[in-house]
């Protein structure tokens, strides 16, 4: 870092590259630097419920390293066999389980970091409310516009006495999300919940032979964690909302082996929509989940009107949709992609909602940061960047609006257009 | 806005310190003017809430205006179907609890003195209490904010959707900075709902050792408690029976309490206990005179040497409010034990003279105090907000 800054080299910091808004891509003539060889798991703290570890270890690894000691690491994006702590960090991760444990910031108690002058610094640790900021959880989702982390303590969580997997079939999404939404707002938060709509059931039976009943329009994939007695009384209020709005049928997963299929389907189940197009555009806009109905009508109601086949498959509980757009980039052009897509984002702030749930702004949203925050709001974050790399060489042209660095790239102008209001 | 008057103006003293004038602004753009104006003026500010934690940090280098935020209160938008609820930042605890509870509904985070104890001024300090067992941090419970900054410029952050990766999270970063960077105006809350049940029960102990030993067997088993608090000597006392005492707080639907319940019973003697007991447990470190902070890592054996004969301690949360009144020198030591344990010892009330004498109120930082400089000077570029307060590198 020290040689990148009297180089006048920008660095951009990089895990597993499983990023999904480009905050890895580097331009400008920017170095990368891989964090993949740090990848150590440096202790597990049973008594403490802590683990400190490495920037390169997969989030995975880190719950089969606390296992033994009969604790968890609760954050669990779809990516984490690959996907690394450090990236985790550096986007604010979710995962379907961020519904009861929160996000990956929920579990940062610390780091070790290398600032942009190449100086190593510590930020918090095991104990808490040390003294001075804690900038913890600014670090959490910086997308490496501060620094590198190269430690971090994680909070690890014991393993849950019970846990229940169920799946609950609808005629349509719009009866599924209605029962989401009630779910919610009965106060009822499971340990995670998914929707997946039927052009997602079919592609992960065809990819997993997962066996889910052809016939739903939708599906709520439900988890409930804890004591059998909470468990319990979660799962039958839950199946009896669900009955309520219309579910036709409600399958358990009997043993272990058929809760991993659900969840090995659920999280595998991106890629298995290559079978219907080369192709996609995914989303990660958030909405209050009190208005999941309405705006999963609209957004589908644009794919329709482009005429793309649109697949969600999301974090239904917290309001993070994940809707994707199906093409075929060699024939469909991917202006018209983008356009539908800063449609769907245009829905979701309308419905009081937010660009990005867990996969960041990166190179991929920044213009539209305009369309969530005014000057004086990002100004603010420039401050608290400014604070950490007042020189501006940690991945520059990443998550903040402006800036020519990454101007190269082909989409880029097409974004700002859109961003700007040209196009929508 | 409300000028009060001289009178109200020497209430608000702190570490000594006494402000030539208080002001209560009722709107958002009444607090940035007051603080834009102080910022002109080259003066200081410090923010009250409800004023339970304000002797906690060094004294300030300079104060002359006291900025009254209960002016600022009332909830502004609750959503129960979306467990959110909007908030100006000088509602109290007990206000906001009456709010929710109407609905069904709570925000998880429990504080001294929750009558007057404000949103903002508990995520601003940080505040503790029996609630981190299982909710953790106050931070973790907001998910957006009004805030105004050091230079009188209106900002938001955050939003009000409970799972967010836009943009950088400043509303956590404005927590625990203690009214220096900037003055919160509104926070939106997540919530949850009330328990279906809840049950307190006390376990009486031998003496200290014997009150962890319970604590640590009960947290071993893994089984979900609400709260865990010992309460030892004169603390033990005041909230209703000299003995050292294990509280242990058990939440959820029936079935599981009953059974939580009995667990914590069987291993440990425990009896049921009146739940009101929680709010005095809170409130002791807001009410004692001289008060310290220790932190060390969760779940750890306790270093060696800490004087805890009258202290409220959260083993489970690696905290616990010293309230023997500690001289220098002990204070001396038992930082230096907690420090060499990873941890911390910062004083929550005492005179500036006794902050000054230990050699400043907080001990080691966990941030680069170089990077806690940059970061007040950016947020606060007139060194209005509460100037002196936290631990920053000396002005270049």
């Amino acid at each position: 870092m020290k040689a990148a800054l009297r180089a006048g080299v920008a660095v951009v910091p990089r895990g597993a590259g499983t990023g999904l808004s480009g905050g890895t891509i580097a331009c400008g003539g920017a170095m990368v630097v891989a964090t993949s060889r740090l990848r150590r798991v440096l202790a597990i703290d049973a008594v403490g419920q802590t683990a400190l570890v490495e920037p390169g270890v997969p989030n995975l690894q880190i719950t089969t390293a606390a296992r033994e000691a009969g604790l968890f690491f609760a954050p669990d994006p779809a990516s984490q066999r690959v996907s690394t702590i450090g990236g985790n960090i550096g986007t604010n991760a979710g995962g379907p389980h961020a519904l009861r444990y929160g996000s990956i910031v929920n579990h940062v108690l610390g780091v070790e970091m290398v600032l942009a002058d190449g100086e190593i610094a510590v930020f918090g640790g095991r104990t808490t409310d040390l003294p001075g900021y804690d900038c913890v959880p600014f670090i959490v989702g910086s997308e490496g516009t501060i620094g590198i982390v190269t430690k971090a303590w994680v909070r690890l969580l014991p393993l849950p006495e019970d846990t229940r997997t169920f799946v609950a079939l609808f005629r349509d999404v719009e009866s599924g999300a209605r029962a989401a939404s009630e779910i919610i707002a009965r106060g009822i938060v499971p340990a995670a919940m998914e929707m997946l709509d039927r052009t997602t059931i079919g592609a992960v039976n065809a990819a997993f032979d997962a066996h889910l009943p052809g016939e739903a329009g939708s599906l709520l994939l439900v988890e409930v964690e804890g004591l059998r007695e909470e468990t319990m009384a979660a799962a039958s209020a839950i199946v009896s909302v669900c009955e309520a709005r219309g579910a036709f049928g409600v399958r358990t997963a009997a043993t272990p082996a058929e809760r991993e299929l659900l969840w090995k389907a659920r999280k595998l189940g991106y890629p298995a929509l290559a079978r219907i197009r080369p192709n996609n555009y995914l989303h990660d806009a958030v909405v209050p989940r009190s208005k999941l109905p309405e705006v999963l009508a609209q957004v589908n109601a644009i794919a329709d009107r482009y005429g793309y086949i649109i697949a969600n498959m999301f974090h239904i509980g917290d309001g993070n949709l994940h809707p994707v757009l199906l093409f075929d980039g060699a024939v469909e052009p991917i202006e018209r992609v983008m356009e539908a897509s800063a449609e769907i984002l245009k829905v979701a702030i309308d419905a009081g909602g937010t660009l990005s749930g867990e996969h960041g702004i990166g190179l991929e949203k920044n213009h539209f940061m305009f369309w969530v925050f005014g000057p004086e709001d990002l100004d603010a974050m420039q401050r608290a960047r400014a604070a950490f790399d007042p020189n501006g060489t940690m991945n520059p042209g990443k998550v903040f609006p402006g800036g020519s660095t990454c101007a190269d790239i082909p989409t880029e102008r097409i974004k700002r257009g859109l961003a700007e209001g040209m196009w929508v | 806005m409300g000028v009060a008057t001289q009178v109200s103006a020497s209430e608000r003293a702190v570490d000594g310190m006494v402000p030539s004038r208080t002001l209560r602004p009722d709107t958002t753009d009444e607090l940035a003017a007051a603080i834009t104006a102080a910022g002109r003026a080259r003066e200081a500010v410090v923010l009250w809430g409800g004023g339970t934690r304000i002797g906690v940090g060094d004294p300030p280098e300079r104060y002359d205006t006291a900025v009254d935020l209960t002016g600022l209160a009332g909830i502004v938008e609750h959503s129960p179907a979306d467990l959110v609820c909007t908030v100006r930042a000088g509602t109290t605890l007990a206000e906001l609890a009456r709010v929710l509870s109407a609905s069904g509904q709570r925000w998880p985070v429990e504080a001294p003195q929750p009558d007057r104890a404000t949103v903002g001024g508990t995520i601003a300090s940080a505040a503790a209490g029996p609630s981190r067992l299982r909710y953790q941090h106050p931070r973790d419970w907001i998910i957006g904010c009004t805030a105004v900054l050091g230079d009188g410029t209106v900002t938001r952050a955050g939003g009000r959707v409970v799972k967010n990766a836009t943009g950088y999270d400043l509303t956590r970063l404005y927590s625990g900075s203690y009214g220096t960077l900037v003055a919160l105006a509104e926070v939106t809350l997540k919530l949850m709902a009330l328990p279906e049940r809840t049950a307190t029960l006390r376990a009486t102990a031998v003496d200290l050792r014997d009150a962890l030993r319970i604590a640590s067997q009960l947290r071993a088993t893994h089984l979900p408690l609400d709260a865990l608090a010992i309460v030892t000597g004169a603390a033990a006392e005041r909230v209703g029976d000299p003995r050292t005492s294990v509280f242990i707080r058990v939440a959820g639907p029936e079935a599981a309490v009953d059974r939580v319940a009995n667990a914590v019973r069987e291993r440990s003697g425990a009896a049921h206990f009146d739940a009101r007991v929680w709010d005095d447990i809170a409130s002791l470190p807001s009410t004692s005179d001289r008060v310290a902070r220790a932190g060390w890592p969760a779940g750890h054996d306790l270093p060696i040497g800490l004087d805890l004969t009258n202290a409220v301690i959260y083993p489970g949360s690696g905290i616990a409010f010293v309230l023997s009144a500690l001289d220098v020198e002990a204070f001396g030591r038992m930082r230096a034990s907690l420090e060499a344990a990873d941890g911390a010892l910062v004083v929550e009330s005492a005179d500036g003279d006794f902050k000054r004498a230990i050699g400043g109120a907080w001990g080691r930082p966990r941030v680069p105090l170089a990077i806690a400089r940059a970061l007040k000077d950016r947020f606060d570029p007139h060194g209005v907000l509460a100037p002196g307060r936290v631990p920053l590198a000396s002005n270049a």
